[in-house]
């Protein structure tokens, strides 16, 4: 049982852990964090690596029609879409039976749902994210406004989440389409669910990566300059094209830093 | 709408299901291992040791003066990140890297529960920042300097344990916060 000092301890105010590392100069600590750092940008390049074979996984058609429900009525797969080139669709539980409805969607979707980041950033990739749970539209629509979520989120109602591995448990799909053709190009679930959220996330998940550049894609990918497709989130829609004003800062920004970087190795 | 040509793409092969699980079941392999190697360097970063910070170090924040210290809000741990602050801009011309990543800190409720705290600093003055983060909709804490110190880290020891216990991945972004040059500008 717990006692009552622990039960009202204060963040922040109870004894340290055991066995904290030893506090050292700021010196030592920077050649600590630097060697780390070997093993962390080791990390970051084999996610990219990573990212690049699954862009080269073989596509799935489906060829199944599925039917979904959405604030406006019924909706097909390629609906979902929103007139973008890519899909992903998040299942989160969010039914009867499932522990807090119908007040709440499952607590670890709901931790998911949370880390969602503006969505403008990855629709400005051609591509579109949306929730697909089985809850009827009128549960989710009461609580997206209860939680504050902004993603599109669709009702199931035949064998989509059998059909793609998201019946019994979380999951991302991903989803390219052509013309009415829909393929499915890659999945991502368990604990891979727990690093989704990003914008690069997401985008490292789908068939066409982050679109820029320096990506290891197939030949004939549509790829543009890193950093000049970013915008304001409320300024996607007003600029057509990267300003030029915007593409001249990010330059001097790369150079200061490529410089550094430059420097640092000499 | 503008379809997707495969041949414009050079897309990969189309599969049926059980050929695409099969790929998809050996790539979870190289997968599981990329996960496996980030919990073993969180691992490793909480065993790094840590170094002594100034906890009396001054900001304006959104009570008014408060120091390093206060900024951690009670909890235990804090996560700094360091905003390019461009003085006297309007929003249009602030940082849209800073921006679309600040764009991606959503509910900090859950890492609150673990007794971490999230803020933001950056160049003053606070009432410029708090306008645009207000304006852009975000919730983070803002906080910016009320004086400039060239090298907190390695300056006085401050006298709490508190800052002790910021985590060395946490001091990363504060060090950045804290060497980077543009700190050394304005009033100090």
């Amino acid at each position: 049982m717990a006692t009552s000092t622990e039960k009202g301890k204060e963040p922040g105010k109870g004894n340290l852990p055991k066995n904290t590392p030893p506090i050292v100069s700021p010196q030592e600590w920077e050649a600590a964090r630097q060697q780390l750092l070997v093993k962390e940008k080791a990390l970051t390049r084999s996610r990219d690596a990573l990212a690049a074979e699954r862009r080269r996984m073989p596509w799935m058609a489906v060829e199944k029609k599925y039917e979904f429900e959405g604030p406006k009525g019924k909706v097909s797969l390629l609906d979902l879409f929103e007139g973008r080139r890519q899909l992903i669709v998040y299942r989160a539980f969010f039914e009867p039976g499932v522990f807090g409805w119908p007040d709440h969607a499952c607590r670890g979707c709901s931790l998911g749902a949370d880390q969602v980041s503006h969505l403008a950033h990855l629709n400005a990739r051609d591509t579109t994210l949306v929730y697909a749970s089985r809850a009827p539209q009128k549960d989710i629509e009461r609580l997206k406004a209860r939680m504050g979520w902004k993603m599109p989120w669709f009702t199931m109602t035949d064998s989509f989440d059998t059909d793609f591995g998201v019946n019994e448990w979380h999951g991302h799909n991903a989803f390219i389409h052509d013309g009415d053709k829909v393929f499915r190009t890659y999945f991502i679930n368990n604990r891979g669910d727990e690093a989704m959220g990003s914008v690069w996330s997401y985008l490292d998940l789908t068939a066409l990566g982050r679109q820029e550049e320096w990506e290891d894609s197939p030949e004939g990918y549509p790829q543009t300059p890193r950093y000049k497709w970013w915008n304001w989130h409320d300024n996607y829609g007003a600029e057509a094209s990267p300003d030029p004003k915007w593409v001249r800062v990010s330059d001097v920004g790369e150079a200061a830093f490529r410089k550094r970087d430059t420097e640092a190795k000499a | 709408m503008k379809a997707v040509m495969r041949d414009e793409l050079a897309a990969p092969r189309i599969v049926d299901r059980s050929t695409f699980q099969a790929e998809l079941d050996a790539l979870r392999v190289r997968e599981k291992a990329h996960s496996k190697e980030g919990d073993a360097i969180a691992a490793a970063r909480r065993r790094l040791p840590m170094v002594e910070v100034d906890g009396a170090t001054a900001f304006i924040g959104e009570r008014g003066a408060v120091t390093l210290l206060d900024a951690f809000e009670g909890r235990r741990m804090l996560i700094a990140y360091y905003f390019m602050w461009h003085t006297g801009h309007p929003a249009p011309e602030q940082c849209e890297g800073c921006t679309f990543y600040t764009s991606q800190v959503r509910e900090l409720s859950f890492i609150h529960s673990r007794d971490v705290t999230y803020a933001t600093f950056c160049q003053g003055p606070y009432e410029e920042n708090v306008r645009y983060r207000n304006f852009m909709g975000g919730d983070t804490l803002v906080l910016c300097p009320t004086r400039l110190a060239r090298d907190p880290l390695g300056g006085t020891p401050g006298r709490h344990d508190a800052h002790r216990l910021l985590p060395a991945t946490s001091i990363q972004g504060l060090r950045d916060l804290l060497d980077n040059e543009t700190w050394c500008r304005g009033d100090g």
